[in-house]
């Protein structure tokens, strides 16, 4: 028997230590956890009944974040397995790096562009290419799982974390063309 | 599928047995308490019959305090030690009550820590001292029309309240002696009174329009989790405005001056009132007003000519609902139900405007006074444990983001608004000087870059760090939100395993010591009650863990715990029976914590068992490819 504490996030999901997982599981297990182990649920229970609560319904809602949103997950999968992302380092693949910079300069000079949305559309849907191209193959890289194929995965996440930065920096400009 | 119950002291297999709890609306102009009894949620009047106690609090020179409609007459003869929307200042620094403007009479002063008092003849005040009384004066109302204590109470909040706001209501009931077991957003209380809750998911607009403020919530509904998606109002706009167009029209018709005297425009604002609550039941309003010579003037009004005068207020309250759903991104025909707060949704002209406005027939068929209240109410019976089988369950978000700062004046955040409550979150810092012994924190809480655009909630410092090389030592700073919202920070070094903790008060709150200090003040004359009172219930609290834990042990003690750990526990519950056979509280209350700590494991196991048995209950196979 374990503690929540203890157990890992797809141990405590009951979800098999995999990159694929079933979202439509993932929230019914969400609330079924929350059910169970949710403050609400103790309120007239003893103080340390409530700290426990409090504990692991907090772990509960941090799994089901990092379960649910794939680059978060990918992280946790890596240090799981063995191959922890190193924030030190900052190595990424050159071509990759290059088409970051064009389509951030394009982003910087949007305003200047005969229709700024038009063409903030068409950056967003080049993101969205990359990001499901990236996504197949990490599951392809975690389905694999040689130590090659997760220190590759790792450079996946990278790259993910990056097209992340560069659609929320998209949404910000977007935003001050509208305001 | 049917979940799996544990027994805990409010689920266990003892005959049922109905507790006592409350639900309280501490509103700006008025305030209200419920509680369900025979399955019914209904607020509890005064001895007079009256439901609203008017949130004013009466300070009087030799000490005694009123509270409600005989504070509020109190008001013109006293205005300086007549206190009234202190919910306003609840919370708030000094720099936000200069910000909130001045056509409030009263004296405020700088207490300790940027946070306001006001000066009155009994001394100087802080919004929490005058709020407990209003939630004191609800304790008695409580406690009297239904002859004990409450187990705990839910007190309802704005939605768009933040961590100090909350953490000063919290306080406000704790001097009051009362137990929160929740505070809860007032338009999420209002959808709960309604059953909005047992839906599977929809989209909510809460319509509160109030005596002096307007305020409009977009929630969410998914799976048992109420989201506000976004609030938006106009804090000084109400059904006073309507009063005061109306009385307008009447001076241009009766031929009263603008310049008329304050005794006048009073009594014009009370017949004009009269007369908007007349025409929602009638076609037409007949009434004679009397001038200041004497001379009477006769007037009448159709429901017509009022829509002239008042059309354009209503529709002024269109506009943050607007607004608030362009926040929320939510079209306007996804809005599935509206649900009408506060005295102004009485007028038929009100919800004719709203309905036309979100294309719904707006829910009215609870007192929008009170379904606040009633919400809390029903909520509170829930949480106290009357309704075990009850699978509702109200996951609530933090409306800001928190967060540090960081070098350069930048924020930033470490749990990201409308995060899913209760919720743990660490980051790691680290020095950047040589020989660096101590790091400043600041906790802010906002959505904006700048720390300067956002609100300070604490600061600290984490002193006693090794010198090291910059960089080397690794301080972990985490944020725990409870289940109210309400936040405490620790900060530790990590890498020598010297540990500093230092848990964050908010700023504008009470310290623990100072709630403290007023509690003993408050019953410093009435000691031997309190000892009284306090063995009363700490025997009470004996009963009911022991109670529990025999019954946990019954079901699970074999299976869960070795012989050992089962006669350490059965030690632990025999000390507490000896300790309750004394008269001192202090004893039986110490031994209850003893109790608590040895079972503490057991209660870990046995969560765990049950959370083991849901699991296995599924077909592993199913879990996805």
């Amino acid at each position: 028997m374990s503690d929540p504490l203890q157990q890992n996030y797809f141990e405590l999901y009951g979800c098999p230590q995999q990159f694929s997982v079933d979202s439509q599981l993932l929230a019914q297990r969400y609330l079924e956890l929350q059910q169970q182990y949710h403050p609400d649920r103790f309120v007239t229970a003893s103080e340390e009944q409530k700290r426990l609560s409090l504990q692991w319904t907090a772990r509960v809602n941090d799994a089901f974040q990092t379960l649910k949103q794939p680059l978060l997950r990918a992280s946790y999968l890596l240090t799981l397995l063995g191959y922890p992302l190193d924030a030190a380092d900052t190595a990424m693949d050159g071509d990759f790096l290059l088409q970051q910079m064009e389509l951030r300069e394009r982003l910087e000079n949007i305003a200047a562009e005969a229709d700024p949305l038009q063409a903030l559309d068409e950056i967003r849907l080049r993101l969205q290419q990359d990001e499901e191209a990236l996504f197949q193959r990490l599951e392809q890289r975690f389905a694999e799982g040689s130590a090659h194929s997760l220190r590759q995965a790792g450079e996946d996440v990278k790259q993910m974390k990056f097209l992340q930065r560069l659609r929320e920096e998209v949404n910000e400009r977007e935003e001050q063309l509208l305001g | 599928m049917a979940l799996l119950q544990i027994s805990e002291p409010n689920q266990g297999d003892a005959p049922h047995q109905h507790r006592f709890s409350a639900g309280i609306d501490l509103g700006t102009t008025n305030s209200l308490v419920a509680t369900v009894r025979s399955g019914m949620a209904e607020t509890l009047p005064d001895a007079q019959g009256r439901h609203l106690l008017p949130s004013v609090v009466h300070y009087r020179r030799d000490g005694t305090v009123t509270v409600g409609a005989q504070a509020k007459s109190a008001a013109q003869g006293d205005p300086l030690n007549t206190l009234s929307s202190t919910k306003r200042f609840l919370g708030r620094g000094v720099n936000d009550i200069k910000r909130l403007g001045t056509q409030l009479p009263y004296h405020f002063v700088d207490g300790e820590k940027g946070m306001p008092k006001v000066r009155t003849v009994v001394g100087d005040l802080s919004p929490v001292e005058v709020s407990s009384e209003i939630l004191k004066h609800l304790h008695q109302r409580l406690k009297e029309s239904v002859g004990g204590e409450p187990e705990g109470v839910v007190i309802t909040v704005p939605a768009y309240f933040d961590e100090p706001q909350r953490q000063a209501t919290k306080d406000a009931a704790l001097l009051a002696g009362l137990n929160v077991m929740r505070l809860l957003n007032e338009p999420t209380a209002a959808a709960i009174a309604y059953g909005l809750d047992q839906k599977s998911e929809g989209v909510i607009a809460v319509y509160d329009f109030g005596g002096g403020t307007f305020d409009i919530s977009i929630l969410r509904l998914n799976r048992g989790v109420f989201e506000v998606l976004a609030t938006s109002g106009d804090s000084a706009l109400g059904g006073d405005d309507i009063d005061r167009a109306i009385a307008t029209w009447i001076m241009a018709q009766a031929g009263i001056d603008d310049d008329a005297g304050h005794h006048q425009m009073r009594r014009l604002m009370d017949d004009a009132c009269r007369i908007k609550e007349e025409l929602s039941d009638r076609e037409e309003s007949e009434f004679l007003i009397e001038k200041e010579d004497g001379t009477f003037w006769e007037g009448r009004l159709n429901r017509q000519q009022l829509h002239r005068i008042i059309d354009t207020i209503i529709r002024k309250t269109l506009v943050p609902c607007r607004r608030a759903l362009n926040d929320a991104g939510i079209a306007l025909n996804r809005v599935e139900d509206v649900v009408m707060v506060g005295g102004s949704t009485r007028m038929p002209r009100v919800r004719q405007l709203v309905g036309a406005f979100f294309q719904r027939e707006p829910h009215v068929a609870i007192d929008p006074d009170r379904v606040v209240a009633i919400g809390a109410a029903m909520q509170a019976d829930i949480l106290v444990g009357n309704k075990p089988d009850s699978d509702m369950l109200l996951l609530d978000v933090i409306p800001l983001s928190l967060g540090l700062e960081m070098m350069g004046g930048l924020a930033e955040k470490i749990i990201p608004r409308n995060t899913t409550i209760p919720v743990a979150r660490a980051q790691e810092f680290t020095t950047y000087k040589d020989g660096q012994t101590a790091m400043a924190i600041h906790v802010v809480q906002g959505e904006r870059e700048l720390v300067s655009d956002c609100r300070s909630l604490a600061r600290f410092e984490l002193r006693g760090i090794p010198a090291m090389a910059a960089g080397a030592a690794r301080i972990r700073v985490t944020f725990q939100v409870d289940a109210d919202g309400l936040l405490s920070v620790v900060a530790h070094e990590a890498v020598t395993g010297i540990e500093s903790r230092i848990e964050v008060k908010p700023s504008y709150g009470l310290g623990d010591d100072e709630v403290a200090r007023m509690i003993q003040e408050s019953m410093a004359h009435a000691r031997e009650d309190m000892d009284a009172r306090n063995l009363r219930e700490q025997n009470v609290e004996a009963d009911r863990v022991v109670e529990a834990l025999e019954a946990a042990l019954a079901a699970d003690g074999e299976q869960l715990l070795s012989p050992q750990e089962r006669q350490a526990i059965d030690d632990a519950i025999a000390h507490l029976r000896q300790s309750q056979k004394g008269s001192d509280w202090s004893r039986v209350k110490e031994a209850i914590s003893a109790l608590n700590r040895s079972s503490t494991e057991f209660a870990a196991r046995r969560m765990n068992a049950s959370i083991q048995l849901a699991l296995s209950g599924q077909n592993v196979d199913t879990f996805g490819e």
